[in-house]
């Protein structure tokens, strides 16, 4: 493929991108009737924008690039066509919302000794529990050996992040204590019983 | 952080009966969510603006590094001789250095330099050492950025648990926030407070999460990968961490310090001829002059995410291994790709812009997300003024120090670790105890732009002409037009109680 054809792809990618967002907010911002072809049509463009980019750019920077114009122009969107001034009188057109939203339950941390507990819980605790899964991971996952480190080195951090939401959201102090010890309880078996 | 809408002010236009393709969310486990997403928030929320906003301008590391060195030489090419001769100079200065990196001249830094240690050396055309371009302040915001200026490995766990808490948030507020799709674009900045704030939070979110997520991953994976190592090595190797990451770093090849010749660079660097998907960057060299010698290039594959292909050399400049970051599994490529994602180094300044733009959204988000809990408890009659004045004080006095201790250091080099965070401290104190919120936000407004104009004039007086002209030109620039964008200029708008 042509350097030229390339360039060209490259910006007919970025057209579908800025034609897809623009989709998605004909549907989403003020159109109250049924809109699924709008909603298919604006992801379907925004899908064909990462390949159009991939001659030019390369395939995984493609699609790292496209996400990013999608971003980049979705909020620009928004900030041109958000409601910066009082509506005043009949000239205020209607900004689609979904009326209503919940308020957070009460947490854990209602008291000082349960927030210190919470604290604890969400840090220490829950990364000790992130690491040991860690461990079992590098040690356990199937491949090769740099497959395995990876993997331990992403799924890591996820473990630790789902396990710090859940410590400031239980209101059970003892069973988020009791599940986040018997899971690395369990972590640390498997390392113990690790292939060899 | 609750960023729901408050039910009182949404605006019902939505059509009855409408088929949702979204699954239903049971309402107990929203809220629950949502309690985890608000008490983690507000446990981790000043260490992630911080970060947030050193990443954000890191990621501009190159050009602030050329802006606050603009006197020291560049070079768009570097010859294979000059980078030979540069080489022998800098080993023959450092004999004891152990590693020197080598960065040879790429579009966003045209400088044939050697790291040694902390200090940054610069050649001219012919390789010679002409001077020292350490530049202190970027150096500053990059361990700001990756350690937060605590003990290294220490801050780099932090900042590593700061990575995953943000994961946690991004991910939680999304499972509690079920419509958060649906009404991705709905942007009312003039309602009530909370609504207001509610819609800046949850509309950055969306449409920024990708890029969120990511830099949010990567940067918890960045963080405690040395945690992690350790653990893994005391558990396989007896703590050899060497051994551990020999899968992906290639082996370490044993000290031996019998004398042998220099390594011949110009034929290491002439293997890269007829090579276009090759670009070599950077050039590490260990115990030059040994026998266990070890010359590495790292060469940049302009349509790759990963950072780099490595390439190990002899000493005639024969190549002899390739690490396979680019093609040798899944693991060592998403390895190599996660830096270039992280730190936005994969396109050029544009998507450096990009990143720098998704990065102060990701700023206003973490600091939107406190301001909906604070507005929430105002609203129900329990303020917690002190942790009003507290809030703006980090969120506008983090970047008035930030931009003072950049000023500081151009005028009178007084190391910015003291000038940023010692008047935080006394900001958030002084919040604490006197006037209110509204006082600070807009008290630190003005001095974060009227600081960052005295940068500007302070680097023009510092470098004259310098300053006006490529890079340093632009910076300048950008900063003139963030000190604009700062200043309260705006009479805020008469909002209606929520």
């Amino acid at each position: 493929m042509t350097p030229t054809l390339q360039i060209a792809l490259a910006w007919t990618a970025t057209l579908a991108v800025a034609v897809g967002v623009w989709l998605l907010w004909l549907a989403w911002k003020r159109n109250p009737k049924p809109r699924g072809g709008l909603i298919a049509g604006g992801w379907a463009l925004l899908v064909v924008a990462a390949a159009l980019l991939g001659p030019w750019a390369g395939g995984d920077r493609g699609v790292a690039i496209s996400t990013l114009l999608v971003a980049v122009a979705a909020t620009v969107l928004i900030v041109v066509s958000g409601r910066w001034t009082l509506p005043h009188g009949k000239k205020a057109k209607p900004i689609r919302a979904t009326a209503g939203g919940a308020d957070p339950a009460t947490g854990p941390a209602t008291t000082w000794p349960r927030t210190v507990a919470t604290v604890l819980l969400a840090l220490p605790v829950s990364t000790a529990a992130g690491v040991a899964s860690g461990v079992a991971m590098a040690l356990w996952t199937p491949g090769a050996p740099a497959d395995k480190l990876v993997t331990a080195a992403f799924g890591a951090p996820l473990v630790l992040a789902g396990a710090m939401v859940w410590t400031c959201a239980d209101r059970k102090l003892l069973r988020t204590t009791a599940i986040l010890v018997a899971f690395t309880a369990v972590c640390a078996l498997a390392v113990v019983l690790r292939p060899h | 952080m609750d960023a729901a809408t408050p039910p009182e002010t949404a605006e019902k236009t939505e059509p009855v009966n409408r088929p949702s393709i979204w699954p239903k969310v049971p309402p107990a486990f929203v809220r629950t969510v949502l309690s985890g997403h608000s008490g983690l928030g507000l446990v981790a929320a000043a260490l992630i603006y911080i970060v947030c906003l050193s990443g954000t301008v890191a990621v501009f590391l190159n050009e602030l590094k050329l802006w606050e060195e603009p006197a020291a030489p560049t070079q768009t090419v570097a010859s294979p001789q000059a980078v030979q001769a540069f080489a022998e100079a800098i080993t023959k200065a450092h004999p004891k250095a152990g590693v020197v990196y080598m960065g040879l001249p790429t579009p966003d830094m045209p400088r044939l330099h050697a790291f040694v240690g902390e200090q940054v050396f610069v050649a001219d055309a012919q390789g010679r050492i002409a001077g020292e371009a350490s530049a202190p302040w970027a150096h500053f915001l990059e361990h700001l950025h990756i350690y937060l200026h605590l003990p290294e490995t220490i801050g780099l766990i932090v900042v590593g648990l700061v990575g995953a808490a943000l994961t946690g948030l991004i991910v939680s507020g999304f499972l509690a926030h079920p419509k958060i799709f649906r009404d991705a674009f709905a942007f009312r900045w003039a309602g009530a407070k909370r609504l207001s704030q509610a819609d800046l939070h949850n509309r950055l979110s969306v449409w920024g999460a990708p890029f969120h997520l990511v830099v949010a991953w990567t940067g918890a994976y960045i963080g405690l990968a040395t945690l992690l190592l350790f653990a893994v090595a005391g558990v396989t190797t007896k703590g050899d961490i060497a051994k551990v990451t020999a899968p992906i770093y290639g082996e370490v090849p044993r000290a031996d310090p019998t004398p042998a010749p220099f390594p011949d660079l110009v034929a290491t660097l002439a293997w890269f001829d007829g090579k276009p998907d090759l670009k070599p960057t950077l050039i590490s060299l260990t115990a030059l002059g040994t026998r266990g010698q070890l010359v590495e290039v790292n060469a940049l594959m302009p349509k790759r995410l990963i950072y780099a292909e490595r390439y190990t050399f002899d000493v005639q400049g024969r190549m002899t291994r390739k690490l396979g970051l680019s093609d040798d599994g899944l693991g060592k490529q998403v390895f190599a790709s996660s830096y270039p994602l992280h730190f936005g180094s994969f396109g050029g300044l544009p998507v450096k812009i990009a990143y720098g733009l998704l990065g102060a959204a990701l700023c206003v988000v973490t600091s939107s997300g406190v301001t909906i809990w604070l507005t929430r408890r105002r609203d129900r009659g329990r303020p917690a003024e002190r942790l009003e004045k507290a809030w703006a004080a980090i969120v506008w006095g983090s970047t008035a120090t930030l931009a003072l201790s950049a000023a500081l250091q151009l005028a009178l080099k007084v190391p910015p670790v003291w000038t940023f965070w010692a008047p935080l401290a006394v900001l958030v104190a002084a919040a604490v105890a006197v006037k209110d919120a509204r006082f600070w936000i807009v008290s630190l407004r003005i001095a974060t732009s009227a600081i960052l104009a005295a940068v500007v004039v302070v680097q023009a007086v510092k470098f004259g002409g310098l300053a006006f002209g490529g890079v340093s030109l632009g910076v300048n620039l950008t900063l003139l037009a963030l000190a604009a964008v700062i200043a309260p200029w705006r009479k805020p708008l008469a909002r209606a109680a929520a």
